[in-house]
């Protein structure tokens, strides 16, 4: 179930709201589990019993290193080592096993047989949810949770259980034990998920339905397969920050506060810039769990560079079992490195424009990368944008035609993509209470339109389902 | 990235700390707005929830022209292999409170950001739909063309003659309505391919396309604005070449009284494009003197059923107008002319775009008529069957390409 269906909105979520408000204060969390563990199971309920054993796993695991933290580090490390090793044994085994196979396949010639297993929904990010967990205790940056109802919540809370944002556990221990709740928090809720909502069905899922259709075309002009990927950059962007919008919205009318997950990334000034503001959650993530504990900058050039490869092969393949993936990790390796090395300073002296063309040409190239998992494919259509492929000119008819009535669109998603609308908003808004009304009336409107798009779409994918 | 374990919160949480504080500050409206916005959130889930469940299901979609989904079984199996909860999203989808105020909604926001169409639809000017498809399958094309050259070479080997019509779709033949660039940009390739293949196995192909297009033109009403069909007088032109080419003098124009019989007429691309704002078509019967005399006989098994004259006329009072010539689509159709002298018998493999002819071509034949998309036995039999003395393929282009269906003449000459 996704937050953008008619069945999560005036089904699941008006009945999670009911019986969320009405549960008495401190025994809310067992209500959210409960309707947590129901979302969870609305696609694929056999994978509810998965989930169980993965909280109950790293509900002990988190006792036992919170136990042995003090009176003896070693059993403590151990403990924390068995339960990396349960966690990305589960993850390789539902993920990564048929990949493993496929490479092993092709490099070695020998055949093995595939398993049959279908990918539970928001296994990379639930997983890496319970790990910050069992690794915040050891840390000692946030305190064992006895109370299992109350992990349980953290594991599987509906919000972000599929697509993230990746709580940190020690971000949200203490709303775990109590939150408040206010009608103007609530409110402000509502205004992000609206946001969010809107972000999803009328931006990302516009842009997706021109990407599937020219993705998809025998014949494609330069200017047409230009469009195609542009519209790509924008879906996934609309698509996922309206998620994570989504989410934040959801939990701050349950009394959650989640840190954000992006800030408008085709602002960036560089590629570094992009990584500090895409999918933040993840980058922090990699960068305290994995980055800092290889010892970061602090050993040496030669081994950050390697801790630095890691992470982006890493974080690559954590996006998906397949080789684009880890290509698109490394290739944002490099680019980070050079970077690093020169290119930044470099940038200071010029003027600014120029490093956040060079920036948007090198995320786009980047999806490119990310969106083809089929390389001879995603090579024709390369090869298409510099009019080799299946180019037939720099425009024809059905290429005319798709940017004609993409025109008004495109502007629209280019000025959504930038801060300034919402900048102008809030100026407006401590200028005036009016705004305040304005914000319900967009709320309304966008609502109703997102509700139109809804009923009457044949499209409405969810990009970061499958991660 | 850096190093430092103690972090301070990044720029962006800092930024949406800031702006919920900008939320949460006293304001005169404060309270009030908040209060405004959270009943309305609430009100608007639980109203539409609430009156999702109360409201009775519909079985139809008049305006759609199609059944919508029920409410699924509820049973252990259906629940753990998850096709319980993708049928309730489809269910949702199809009984949602205020369905038909919504579709309309989308098509207008399409419509407003300038999207020049809504669901596959484009709008033409003059308020033509036009279903867009640029580039159709062109093996399908090639497989149906081989199966009718063989069959015809069947028929002509028993000395009856056939003839292969083909009609143009709406943006064939009203692609004048269409932006200049692309108007009949590809139209032009498919035909260009179409008469390529055709001459490539030997049918000789009577292009329909290109009359119906110079009549539209010039202005005539040939093609529905909302419907993918030719209209009444369309489906005359249509006929006057087919009768030219099998030999035969067409009736004049004049032998035909028009009648309308409907002036609310909203087609199948309307259906689709949810525009609801566009205005309806007008459909007209030709009739003739003693048209009444004759029998349309429908031999479905198991839905066997038949009416005088061509016309089933209470589709009329329904959505689907066009159903009313000879019944709508069938497997088998026979119309004859009741009590009348032994004509000869033509027997017409067609799509629907043929049912508008019928009226034409049976003051001539009598008529056996095959849907190939639904009639599974073996089309040869039938020339013995009921005598035939001549064939007639009539199709609209979109048939030959949408699917392979004309297959099935060749499995029965096997």
């Amino acid at each position: 179930m996704v937050f953008s269906s008619l069945e999560f909105l005036f089904l699941y979520f008006a009945a999670v709201l009911f019986l969320y408000f009405f549960t008495p204060h401190r025994f809310r969390n067992i209500t959210l589990f409960l309707v947590s563990l129901i979302f969870y199971g609305w696609g694929e309920p056999r994978y509810v019993v998965l989930m169980f054993l993965t909280i109950a796993a790293d509900y002990a695991f988190g006792l036992l290193v919170g136990k042995y933290r003090e009176s003896s580090p070693r059993r403590a490390k151990t403990w924390l080592a068995v339960a990396v090793a349960v966690n990305l044994g589960i993850l390789a085994y539902f993920k990564y096993f048929n990949f493993f196979i496929d490479t092993f396949t092709a490099v070695s010639g020998i055949s093995v047989k595939a398993i049959e297993v279908a990918l539970p929904v928001g296994i990379s990010f639930y997983t890496f949810q319970a790990l910050s967990y069992v690794i915040d205790v050891y840390r000692n940056d946030a305190p064992a949770q006895k109370d299992f109802i109350a992990f349980g919540t953290y594991v599987t809370l509906f919000p972000q259980l599929i697509a993230g944002p990746i709580v940190r556990y020690k971000d949200v221990d203490d709303q775990l034990r109590g939150r408040t709740h206010s009608i103007a928090l609530f409110a402000s809720g509502v205004r992000t998920f609206m946001a969010g909502m809107a972000k999803k069905v009328l931006l990302a899922n516009a842009a997706g339905e021109i990407w599937s259709r020219l993705s998809s075309a025998d014949e494609l002009s330069v200017a047409a397969a230009w469009l195609g990927i542009l519209m790509y950059t924008f879906q996934i962007y609309f698509d996922f920050s309206g998620y994570s919008d989504m989410a934040i919205g959801l939990g701050k009318m349950m009394g959650f506060s989640f840190r954000e997950n992006f800030y408008y990334p085709y602002m960036a000034s560089s590629v570094t810039d992009f990584w500090r503001r895409w999918h933040i959650s993840l980058s922090t993530w990699f960068r305290e769990y994995v980055y800092i504990p290889l010892g970061g900058n602090r050993c040496g050039r030669g081994r950050q560079m390697l801790n630095l490869l890691a992470v982006w092969a890493f974080t690559g393949l954590w996006h998906g079992a397949s080789w684009n993936f880890v290509l698109w990790g490394l290739y944002y390796f490099v680019l980070l490195v050079i970077e690093k090395t020169f290119l930044l300073k470099l940038f200071e002296k010029l003027p600014k424009f120029i490093s956040h063309i060079y920036t948007l040409a090198a995320v786009v190239f980047g999806w490119w990368l990310f969106v083809f998992d089929d390389f001879s494919a995603g090579l024709t259509y390369l090869a298409t944008m510099f009019g080799g492929g299946k180019a037939i000119g720099f425009i024809d008819a059905a290429g005319m035609l798709e940017l004609s009535s993409a025109a008004v669109l495109l502007v629209i998603l280019a000025v959504a993509s930038t801060k300034y609308p919402r900048d102008l908003f809030y100026k407006l808004w401590q200028k005036t209470d009016l705004m305040r009304t304005a914000a319900t009336v967009l709320c309304v409107l966008g609502f109703t339109l997102c509700v139109a798009y809804l009923v009457n779409s044949s499209f409405n994918p969810f990009l970061y389902f499958r991660f | 990235m850096t190093d430092k374990k103690t972090e301070k919160l990044p720029m962006c949480d800092r930024e949406a700390a800031r702006l919920l504080q900008i939320q949460m500050q006293t304001g005169n409206h404060r309270k009030a707005g908040d209060v405004f916005l959270t009943a309305l959130f609430l009100g608007a889930i639980f109203v539409f929830a609430i009156l999702f469940w109360i409201l009775p299901d519909r079985a139809m979609s008049e305006t759609e022209n199609r059944s919508l989904a029920q409410a699924p079984k509820v049973t252990v199996e259906r629940i753990l292999d998850g096709k319980f909860t993708a049928d309730i999203a489809e269910y949702m989808a199809d009984q949602f409170p205020a369905r038909d105020f919504f579709v309309n909604l989308k098509a207008l926001s399409e419509t407003a950001l300038g999207r020049g169409g809504n669901n596959g639809i484009l709008f033409g000017t003059g308020e033509t739909l036009v279903t867009r498809e640029d580039l159709p399958s062109i093996d399908n094309m090639k497989t149906n063309l081989s199966a009718i050259a063989a069959f015809s070479a069947h028929c002509e080997s028993l000395g009856i003659p056939v003839t292969t019509a083909v009609a143009g779709r709406t943006a064939d033949v009203l692609d004048h309505t269409l932006p200049g660039y692309y108007g009949s940009v590809y139209s032009d390739r498919l035909w260009a391919t179409l008469s390529t293949e055709a001459e490539a196995v030997g049918v000789d192909l009577l292009n329909l396309r290109d009359p119906l297009r110079a009549r539209a033109k010039a202005g005539e009403y040939v093609y529905y604005r909302t419907d993918h069909h030719w209209t009444t007088l369309g489906a005359y032109y249509g006929y006057a070449a087919i009768a030219e080419a099998m030999g035969d003098t067409a009736a004049p124009l004049s032998d035909f009284s028009r009648e309308t019989v409907s002036e609310s007429f909203y087609g199948t691309t309307w259906s689709t494009a949810g525009a609801s704002w566009i205005d309806p078509d007008t459909m007209e019967f030709f009739r003739f003197e003693g048209d009444e005399a004759y029998v349309t006989s429908i031999l479905d098994a198991g839905s066997e059923r038949s009416f005088p004259g061509f016309y089933d006329t209470d589709y009329l009072l329904k959505k689907d107008k066009y159903s009313t010539f000879i019944g709508g689509n069938s497997a088998l159709v026979t119309v004859t002319e009741s009590g009348g002298e032994d004509r000869e018998t033509l027997l017409l493999f067609k799509d629907s775009f043929a049912h508008a002819v019928v009226p034409f071509l049976a003051r001539q034949y009598d008529l056996v008529i095959v849907d190939l998309r639904y009639y599974k036995q073996a089309p040869a039999a039938l020339i013995d069957e009921y005598g035939v003395e001549a064939v007639l393929f009539l199709y609209n282009v979109d048939s030959l390409t949408a699917s392979a269906s004309q297959r099935l003449l060749m499995a029965s000459l096997e």
